[in-house]
C-alpha cells in the first residue's frame, strides 16, 4: 500500500531525466531509446571533460556515464561468442 | 525451401546468365554469422548494361521470372520483382551499381570472400565492407554493425595470433569485446605492435582504443573522420583499459556514427534528386 508519505518522498527527476521526458512528450522521440540516444548525442564533450575533472569512482557513478555505457558497445553478457 | 537455399538458386540463375556478382545486405550478414530474417536479396553488380543483358536472358530462358519495379536512385540500383512467398509477400531481387559507401565493383571482387550458403559457394561482400556498407542513415543497420564488427574483431585476432602480428588486429580494433580479448592476449604490451598499428588506423574508434597506449601518437591521416580534440586530450591522459578509457570510446564512437548517419542522409537526399 502507498501512502502519502511514501508519494512525497518520491525523487525528483534529475537534468538528464527532465530531458529525456521532455523530448518524449514534445514528440521530437518516438521512444525512450531514442530519447535517450539524443540526450547522449547533445552531451559528448561534456561526458570527455567529466572524464578529466572527476575521479574514476564519481565518473562511473555519472548518471551521462552509465547511460553511455548502457548505449555504448554491447555489454560482455550479452556478447555472441 | 529455406531462405539459404532460394538465395542460392538465384545465384547460380544470375551467373549462368552471365552476371558475375556479389551477395551483400541481409543474406551477408547471415552469412558471417548474425541471424537475421530477410525476404529479400541485394547484390552488388558491374554496371547497368551487364544488369539489363542479364535481366534480357534470364527472360529469354525463364531462369528466373522478373518484373522491374521502381528504383527511387536509378543510378544506384535497379530493382526486380522475382516472385512471391506462399504468404503472398513479394520476393525482390536489387541491383547495386554505386553506394557512396563503397568503391567500385571491381575493387570490392578483387577483395571478396567465398563461402558455403545454401549448400552452394557463393561470393559475398568482403566483411569489412559489409561493414560499411551498413553505415547508413538507419539506425537497425547500426545493431548489425556492432555484431559484425565483434565477428571482424575475432577473425582478426585469430589471424593475428596464427601469423603473430599483433598489429594485424591492434590496427582495426572496433568491439569492446575484441578490445578486452587483445588485453587478455597481451597484446597491448607489445610496445611496436602498438607503435606501428596506431599509424596504420582507418577508424576513428580503433585509433580511441589505442591512443591511451601510445599517448603521444598523432592522428593518422587514413582515419576516416578525425578524432575531435575535445575527446583527443581526455584520451591522452585516461589509464589505459579503465573506465573512462572504455567510456571515451564509446564518445568517439556515438560521434561517428552521428556523422556517418548525417553523411548518408545527404548523400541520399542528393541521389534522389538526381534521379
Amino acid at each position: 500500500m502507498t501512502s502519502r508519505s511514501d508519494e512525497t518522498i518520491a525523487p525528483s527527476p534529475s537534468a538528464m531525466e527532465a530531458e529525456i521526458e521532455a523530448l518524449l512528450l514534445s514528440g521530437r522521440a518516438s521512444s525512450t531509446a531514442e530519447a535517450e540516444s539524443m540526450v547522449l548525442d547533445a552531451h559528448l564533450a561534456e561526458i570527455a571533460e567529466l572524464a578529466q575533472r572527476l575521479t574514476e569512482e564519481e565518473f562511473g557513478r555519472h548518471e551521462l556515464v552509465r547511460l553511455l555505457l548502457a548505449h555504448g558497445s554491447r555489454p560482455w553478457e550479452d556478447s555472441i561468442h | 525451401m529455406s531462405i539459404e537455399t532460394r538465395l542460392a538458386q538465384v545465384v547460380t540463375a544470375l551467373e549462368h546468365a552471365g552476371l558475375p556478382c556479389l551477395v551483400m545486405g541481409g543474406h551477408a550478414v547471415r552469412y558471417y554469422g548474425v541471424g537475421r530474417n530477410t525476404i529479400d536479396f541485394y547484390v552488388s553488380a558491374p554496371s547497368m548494361q551487364d544488369v539489363r543483358a542479364t535481366v534480357a536472358t534470364l527472360q529469354e530462358t525463364a531462369m528466373l521470372t522478373v518484373r522491374e519495379g521502381p528504383s527511387w536512385r536509378p543510378e544506384d540500383f535497379a530493382r526486380f520483382e522475382i516472385g512471391r512467398l506462399s504468404d503472398g509477400r513479394e520476393e525482390w531481387l536489387e541491383f547495386w551499381l554505386h553506394n557512396h559507401l563503397l568503391p567500385g565493383f571491381a575493387e570490392l571482387w578483387l577483395r571478396h570472400e567465398r563461402g558455403i550458403y545454401g549448400d552452394r559457394e557463393i561470393a559475398f561482400l568482403s566483411l569489412s565492407d559489409l561493414i560499411r556498407s551498413k553505415e547508413t542513415e538507419r539506425e537497425g543497420d547500426w545493431a548489425d554493425v556492432s555484431l559484425l564488427e565483434e565477428i571482424q574483431d575475432a577473425r582478426q585476432l585469430a589471424q593475428a595470433a596464427v601469423k603473430t602480428e599483433p598489429a594485424l588486429a591492434l590496427r582495426g580494433l572496433r568491439s569492446r569485446r575484441g578490445f578486452e580479448r587483445a588485453l587478455g592476449l597481451g597484446l597491448m604490451n607489445d610496445q611496436k605492435a602498438l607503435e606501428q598499428s596506431v599509424r596504420q588506423c582507418e577508424h576513428p574508434v580503433s585509433f580511441a582504443f589505442l591512443l591511451p597506449f601510445i599517448r603521444e601518437a598523432e592522428q593518422p591521416a587514413s582515419l576516416r573522420l578525425p578524432v575531435d580534440e575535445a575527446y583527443l586530450s581526455p584520451l591522452r591522459t585516461v589509464e589505459p583499459g579503465g573506465p573512462k578509457h572504455a567510456a571515451l570510446v564509446e564518445v568517439v564512437r556515438r560521434a561517428y556514427k552521428r556523422w556517418a548517419m548525417e553523411v548518408d542522409r545527404r548523400d541520399k537526399e542528393s541521389r534522389s534528386h538526381r534521379g
